[in-house]
């Protein structure tokens, strides 16, 4: 980046400052001629003499010459008014695009870090930088010509004006100038120091917040509140004394330019009404000066300003600068340079994978590999292996391209990895982190993530899309629409979106996900009129289920939807309206707060039931949740009841109990909702009898029957001939739930749905089950995720690139062994014929790998075949002995 | 499958035995019933353990998995606590458990289960006393293991002789 403000501006916005100074020029010169007009109306039209005029060359009577010296002053004022919106709006154009443009190159600067230098500067130091520091610098580059020239030439042109009237006079409406030229730069010199401090101090405050958020549980489990707080108050104390000395010397600075400004007419007045009693000037141009002097202390006062502004942006520019520009920047072409598509028929490249005497040192000096030699052959697995800390992760990040070896290098087929650009290398090898990050969005944003390297071409650009296009292009932006397809469906082997999936599918199996996705697409809702083909494969599967799951023997494991018969996995409200309330309709909250619902329980003769089922259901609820708080994880998780609506039920059982009657009105519908919203076999609170089930059973013909016409889009009935649209896709399939234990992934009955409808030909329905789980949202940085499942999807983004090398770090290394065998292996299978560099934890592991590398002490301590290293008295089976 | 059932089976438990009837009912209701098919691991061998059960109805086997296959430990049956270790030590399950019958069991989750060691000091050192008891019966296990291993040696050696 420019080293200055100055620089950055004449670099990237001369042309545009340019056609400011030539309409900047324009206003002066009309300008000039609004001022000396008013002199030639007051001199020659109305205390002129000897009319007619020459005006011309035609001869004007006084009137006249009055009204056409006035119509030229009109045109003048409209001119220059034009001239000035024009050149307004102009500057407030070029200060944006700069802006913009700063903003970009500080992002493009940022992006071009050196690995390890993130560590280093926190994110919370480079938002404000980015954000709010370059803001005040964007309006300054706007008025970096317009203001010094107009501010400038008006007050040149006044002070013209003024000396041609009188020398005198001039000379003493600038008889100050030199005072404030001298005193104003040694102020602004202190407010830059200040400015300075003050832009640091805040890039602390910033992190300190963002210290504290990341911290909070330790600040509350370490009791050090008080200290935190005392903390960030020390710095805005200092904040506070940076800013009111600023603002000190600001004031002072303004203070006098405007003393200054009414000091200057006492010498104007004095000396100008001297020269007028004297004879030396005439009245008009006395007029005319007054008319000047009124327009000369404003530019003079903006050009001041301007100054201020503009060394402030300096300032701020230099700092923002200094950050951005760390040691050790990778080179613009590594970054961002473009790989040459690949084209049919290509070589396959030489994928052999080289560290030649590498060494990684960290900052402080200290050696983390030392003189590493390592080949993985074109096609080979290799294991990287060790104790903690001894290298091994650091050999797969240099290997992987993330690090820069500090000595030696890493070659890809005889060509260092510094030498080919981030988008080429990516497409050769992949490497797969330890602890994958995911951006916001779904499963399968994220899975296609890494295909996303150009934008596809739009037939026919919109005008708006060029226009973007042009206007990204003059602030030095990439014309990239980021809206269009980025997928390189052809990276993945796949034409378009719907090749894609069986692609996904692919490399989730062989990242052992499968299982794991399918649950959250068996968990998700859809919409059955968007996803039809979901929905008929749905119902196909119910039918081809039914028969089976009824058999007498799985009543433990599934309860199905039966018309006929009471559903302990569903709530009671569920229960009695068989379905689902899903519109506004009905609150499926507070069932009992609808007529309808009311009516058709008095009616069943279980209204009474029910209200003293909700009362004893309260009474043990407050029971179990006393002495917890309001907040508690427990009641939280557990309570399907919160803790006001607890104390509040609880209180109208205590009034009831003193009034001795029964519960009525409001309270009374309370205690019928509580129980409605009862699961029996999940609550087993003992308050819904075999009876009450089998009268709930009963009502519900009263209830579909007799269901005003308005609530009918709010209730979803459970239709075994239809997708019920408010309930996961696994009730949809089963027509029923599956009792705890059973509801989980790999359980029994999971396992044997999934081999029923393979055997009867409805195994399709996975795959599109897939596809729906894949339509989950993962979460901020992932988070919805666990942790084993984020490594896994990790390795799932890098396959579906298919990468001639795969290096991954530690992939795995939070599963179980047995789990970590299978990922070993089905990886492994799935690359054949490619390269594959694992660093690992487990020493046992590596026996599936070609080609074993045990690094120790940041030294290689052993490289071979399993065969070779596992011999007796060797270091690798010294290590692995001691593995379990 | 109410609560008085569960809660009376959790008083026959040692462990439980000695606590309040308010806590009791607390660990009743934020268990649940899990039932399990005959055959069915529900408690895998180096998995993360989040949970621990107490049988409520039917049988159970513990069985340990090494390089040279799996071994049943011991069987477990109706009002036994098992997986509890997990919670309270690494995180990871030792042994798996699988059902030998059709299996019904209360599944208690860790957060509440260290709600209550917090809480109820006597449940806390139940615990320990019935972990005590488990150490005790391992060290009585393992020495009787080594004697036979001896006397089986010393057995070889006579025969060589």
């Amino acid at each position: 980046m420019e080293s200055s403000l100055l620089r950055f501006i004449v670099r990237h916005s001369l042309r545009a400052q340019v056609l400011i100074v030539l309409a900047g020029g324009l206003y002066i010169g009309i300008y000039y001629l609004t001022l000396d007009l008013p002199k030639a109306i007051i001199n020659d039209a109305i205390d002129g003499k000897g009319f007619p005029k020459d005006f011309f060359s035609v001869g004007l009577g006084q009137i006249e010459l009055l009204f056409a010296l006035s119509g030229a002053y009109l045109v003048a004022v409209l001119v220059k008014g034009g001239v000035k919106y024009w050149m307004n709006v102009f500057k407030g154009k070029v200060g944006e695009r700069m802006l913009r443009r700063l903003r970009f190159a500080l992002f493009g600067s940022m992006m071009r870090f050196p690995p390890g230098h993130f560590a280093r500067t926190p994110p919370s130091e480079m938002i404000p930088i980015i954000t709010s520091e370059t803001e005040a610098i964007g309006g300054t580059m706007g008025d970096a010509a317009i203001v010094p020239i107009m501010a400038g030439g008006t007050l040149v042109t006044a002070l013209a004006f003024m000396f041609a009237q009188n020398v005198y006079l001039a000379l003493s409406a600038v008889a100050l100038y030199p005072l404030q030229i001298w005193l104003i730069p040694l102020l602004q010199a202190k407010v830059n120091g200040l400015t300075k401090q003050r832009t640091r101090l805040v890039r602390q405050l910033s992190d300190q917040i963002s210290e504290t958020t990341g911290a909070m549980n330790e600040i509350n489990a370490l009791g050090t509140v008080r200290f935190r707080l005392s903390q960030f108050s020390f710095n805005l104390l200092r904040n506070f004394e940076l800013r009111f000395q600023i603002f000190k010397y600001k004031y002072l600075i303004k203070f006098i330019n405007n003393f200054i400004g009414e000091l200057t007419p006492f010498f104007f007045f004095t000396i100008g009404g001297y020269l007028v009693i004297q004879g030396d000037l005439t009245k008009g141009a006395l007029v005319a000066a007054l008319v000047a002097y009124k327009d000369l202390n404003p530019p003079w006062r903006e050009l001041l300003e301007f100054y201020q502004s503009w060394q402030d942006a300096r300032v701020r520019y230099d700092l923002v600068v200094e950050q951005f520009a760390p040691p050790g920047m990778l080179t613009e072409a590594r970054q961002f340079g473009v790989a040459a598509e690949a084209q049919p028929g290509d070589a396959p490249s030489d994928t052999r994978l080289t560290a030649e005497a590498v060494s990684l040192i960290d900052e402080s000096g200290l050696p983390l590999l030392e003189n590493a030699n390592v080949v993985v052959a074109h096609g080979e697995s290799a294991a990287i292996v060790g104790p903690e800390g001894g290298g091994r992760r650091e050999l797969a990040l240099t290997l992987g391209g993330i690090a820069d070896p500090t000595v030696g290098q890493v070659r890809l087929g005889g060509e260092p990895l510094q030498a080919i650009s981030r988008d080429a290398l990516s497409l050769q090898l992949g490497f797969v982190s330890a602890s994958p990050f995911f951006f916001l969005g779904t499963l399968h944003d994220n899975l296609t993530y890494g295909l996303k390297r150009r934008p596809s071409t739009p037939e026919e650009p919109t005008s708006e899309q060029r226009r973007v296009a042009q206007e990204a292009a003059m602030t030095g932006n990439p014309t990239d629409d980021p809206n269009l397809d980025w997928i390189d469906y052809g990276l993945a082997g796949a034409r378009d979106r719907d090749s894609l999936l069986p692609r996904i599918r692919e490399a989730l199996a062989a990242s052992d996900l499968l299982d794991d996705v399918r649950e959250l697409g068996l968990r998700g809702v859809i919409d059955p009129a968007k996803r039809l083909d979901v929905a008929e494969l749905v119902l196909r599967a119910r039918r081809v289920l039914m028969p089976r799951l009824s058999d007498p023997a799985l009543a433990p494991y599934c309860v199905p939807f039966d018309v006929t018969r009471f559903n302990d996995l569903l709530s009671v409200g569920e229960n009695l309206m068989f379905g689902a309330a899903v519109g506004d309709g009905i609150d499926a909250q507070n069932l009992a707060g609808n007529p309808h619902v009311m009516a058709v329980l008095e009616a069943g003769g279980i209204a009474e039931t029910l209200a003293e089922a909700g009362m004893r259901t309260a009474t043990t609820l407050a029971d179990i949740f006393r002495g917890l708080s309001a907040g508690h994880e427990i009641i939280q998780r557990y309570s399907f009841v919160d803790k006001d609506e607890l104390t509040a039920l609880e209180s109208a059982v205590l009034r009831l109990q003193r009034g001795g009657g029964t519960a009525a009105g409001e309270d009374r519908a309370k205690f019928v909702s509580l129980a409605l919203r009862m699961v029996p076999g999940i609550h087993r609170l003992d308050v819904i009898d075999d009876d009450i089930k089998a009268r709930i059973v009963a009502a519900r013909h009263r209830f579909a029957v007799e269901l005003p016409p308005q609530l009918r889009s709010s209730i979803e009935f459970f239709d075994r001939d239809r997708y019920i649209r408010s309930r996961s896709i696994k009730e949809n399939l089963l027509f029923g739930k599956l009792a705890p234990g059973q509801d989980q992934p790999g359980s029994r009955m999971e396992r044997m749905v999934q081999s029923l409808l393979e055997e009867t030909g409805v195994g399709a329905l996975f795959d599109k089950v897939i596809d729906v789980g894949l339509e989950n949202d993962v979460g901020l940085g992932g988070s919805r995720l666990p942790a084993a499942m984020r490594q896994k999807l990790g390795l799932a983004r890098i396959l579906l690139k298919r990468p001639a090398i795969l290096v991954l770090d530690d992939t795995g290394g939070q599963l179980e062994h047995a789990a970590q065998q299978r990922l070993v292996k089905s990886v492994l299978e799935h690359m054949r014929g490619r390269s594959v560099v694992w660093a690992m934890q487990s020493y046992g592991l590596a026996r599936h790998f070609q080609h074993i590398v045990l690094v120790q002490g940041g030294r290689i301590a052993a490289d071979g075949s399993f065969e070779e290293l596992s011999k007796p008295g060797t270091p690798f089976h010294a290590r692995m002995s001691q593995e379990h | 499958m109410s609560l008085q059932q569960d809660m009376e089976l959790l008083r026959s438990i040692p462990m439980f035995a000695g606590m309040e009837p308010s806590r009791l009912k607390l660990l009743s209701f934020t268990s649940t019933r899990v039932s399990f098919m005959p055959g069915e691991s529900f408690i895998r061998q180096g998995e993360v353990g989040d949970a621990a059960y107490v049988i409520v109805e039917g049988e159970a086997e513990v069985v340990i998995e090494t390089a040279q296959g799996e071994s049943v430990l011991s069987a477990v049956g109706k009002h036994s606590l098992i997986g509890e270790v997990a919670l309270l030590h690494s995180g990871y399950r030792t042994a798996t458990v699988r059902a030998r019958s059709p299996l019904v069991c209360m599944k208690m989750t860790k957060d509440v289960f260290f709600h209550l060691l917090r809480d109820s000091p006597d449940f806390a050192l139940a615990v320990m006393r019935d972990l005590a008891r488990r150490v005790d019966r391992s060290t009585e296990r393992l020495r009787n293991a080594l004697v036979e291993l001896r006397e089986h040696q010393g057995a070889q050696h006579g025969t060589q002789a």
